[in-house]
């Protein structure tokens, strides 16, 4: 375990000093690419901004994230205890997914302005279909032997899903929340740069409409930082809750 | 309670191959009746339709004149598979629990988990979780689930024929010694004949699809049965010989 941290180090140093002595070496232009110390500098220099901005941003993500999350989970119940909803949810949810979301994201940002509701909504629309599916999925995959011992014990619908759909569900879940916990942070910025007054997206369009290459990159691995740190913590989750599988 | 099994029809698919036609036996209260049949006899169909899982074309189950829906709203029906069919995210001590914590029967004594456990001889499993069980002690835990209800009819549908061959005995053992005395009726499906002679009061012997009763036995052998005596080998020859006149072609364990 140990071995494989140094091996991951040693190749991102390695990696890294090469992007360095390409870019001194080539005299490549800092606004076309900066060298990884000009980033580090930056990094440096706006963390009491770039933090900032990074809690805004994962706070609009994890907004939607939750606002998707429970309504495409609640969904994928309902449809579990009266099957007739199924066309009615699925053929929405699908229209959801069809849609281009960076196509809407500005029409939200004009209905509901530049604060975090349109964020907020653009990620929940990009989380809402796979935790639909997955949890649909896993609610319907109980063990058939273990069905038949519920119904052998005449269980009512309501224990029947607590104590044997939604134990089964979760293993789906988090496979779907690993998917939709990073996504979640790309929606918010994507919503960010149609508009915003704070986060990272807005840092990121403010350094690219001004060619400031190292402070978009900065923004870029703080992003990629918090996307990291969001997947491990759910990693973390599912093994402390689905700990059987 | 007596189980009464009168012209017990079902068929599946389009066109409806049928599975079972025109079953009839009775079993007495407080008897074990072992339903013996070659795959594709309909034995686990018939046991669902006794367990009102699985609705019969035409013919009814009874137990003093209530039907099979009425029994399991009763709680009346202890079930267990061939598969143990734990909750993998529940401890064992838990598994068993559930059970009596599910449409409770506040007006029927019952044992408390750790005593069942204590009866199928896992009360040091009792924190641990059925993926850290052997497959035996998870049919135990099976078992003690299957008594904690205190139901008065059992179905069991090959519960141990995933077993190795000694533990199967083990447990057959100890099944019979706690049915002994509990004396609750059992009907228990097999395709294994010296373990329905080693187990049952009456054998009830069904032909390869569809499922007709081809003859029945009764055991009239004191417990514990020897399998090598002469008594329990007739037995098993007998048996043999009816199914293998229902149908030549089929090979019966």
């Amino acid at each position: 375990m140990k071995r494989n941290w140094i091996v991951a180090t040693g190749m991102i140093a390695g990696f890294l000093a090469i992007w360095e002595a390409a870019v001194r070496l080539t005299g490549t232009p800092v606004y076309i690419v900066p060298a990884p110390t000009d980033i580090a500098a930056v990094l440096a220099e706006d963390v009491a901004d770039l933090l900032p901005a990074a809690g805004t941003t994962l706070l609009q993500a994890l907004g939607g994230l939750v606002l998707g999350g429970a309504l495409g989970l609640s969904m994928a119940a309902a449809i579990t205890f009266w099957q007739q909803l199924e066309q009615g949810v699925m053929s929405l949810a699908l229209l959801i997914k069809s849609t281009p979301i960076i196509a809407i994201a500005p029409i939200l940002t004009v209905w509901l302005g530049f604060g975090p509701a349109p964020k907020v909504v653009v990620t929940a629309l990009l989380t809402f279909f796979p935790v639909l599916i997955n949890s649909l999925e896993g609610f319907r995959s109980v063990d058939p032997a273990i069905a038949d011992w519920f119904r052998s014990v005449d269980a009512p619908p309501g224990q029947y899903f607590l104590q044997a759909r939604w134990p089964s569900a979760r293993p789906f879940l988090f496979a779907a929340l690993k998917v939709v916990a990073p996504l979640s942070l790309i929606g918010a910025v994507v919503a960010e740069w149609m508009g915003a007054s704070s986060g990272l997206g807005r840092r990121m369009w403010l350094a690219y409409t001004n060619l400031d290459m190292p402070s978009l990159f900065a923004a870029v691995i703080v992003l990629t930082a918090l996307s990291a740190g969001v997947y491990r913590l759910v990693i973390t989750a599912e093994r402390r809750t689905v700990h059987w599988t | 309670m007596s189980l009464e099994i009168r012209g017990v029809s079902k068929a599946f698919g389009d066109p409806p191959v049928p599975a079972l036609q025109g079953i009839d036996f009775v079993a007495e209260a407080g008897t074990f009746t072992a339903v013996v049949g070659a795959s594709g006899s309909g034995k686990s169909t018939l046991l669902r339709i006794v367990a009102g899982m699985t609705e019969p074309d035409s013919g009814q189950v009874t137990m003093d004149g209530r039907s099979p829906d009425d029994l399991r709203r009763g709680k009346e029906v202890g079930w267990m598979a061939q598969r143990p069919a734990l909750l993998p995210w529940r401890r064992v001590r838990d598994n068993v629990a559930l059970a009596q914590s599910i449409n409770p029967r506040p007006d029927r004594r019952l044992a408390t988990p750790d005593e069942l456990l204590e009866m199928v001889g896992l009360s040091d499993a009792a924190d641990r979780y059925p993926h850290e069980l052997s497959g035996g002690m998870q049919q135990r835990v099976a078992l003690a689930r299957t008594l904690s209800i205190g139901a008065p009819l059992w179905l069991m549908d090959e519960p141990f024929a995933a077993l190795d061959e000694l533990t199967r005995e083990t447990l057959a053992e100890d099944l019979l010694a706690i049915w002994q005395r509990v004396r609750s009726t059992v009907l228990w499906v097999t395709h294994h004949i010296p373990e329905a002679v080693t187990l049952a009061d009456h054998i009830v012997l069904l032909t390869p699809g569809p499922g007709r009763v081809a003859g029945v036995i009764d055991v009239d052998l004191a417990r514990p049965r020897d399998p090598t005596s002469a008594p329990f080998q007739a037995l098993v020859r007998q048996a043999r010989r009816i199914l293998r006149g229902a149908h030549p072609d089929r090979v019966v364990a």
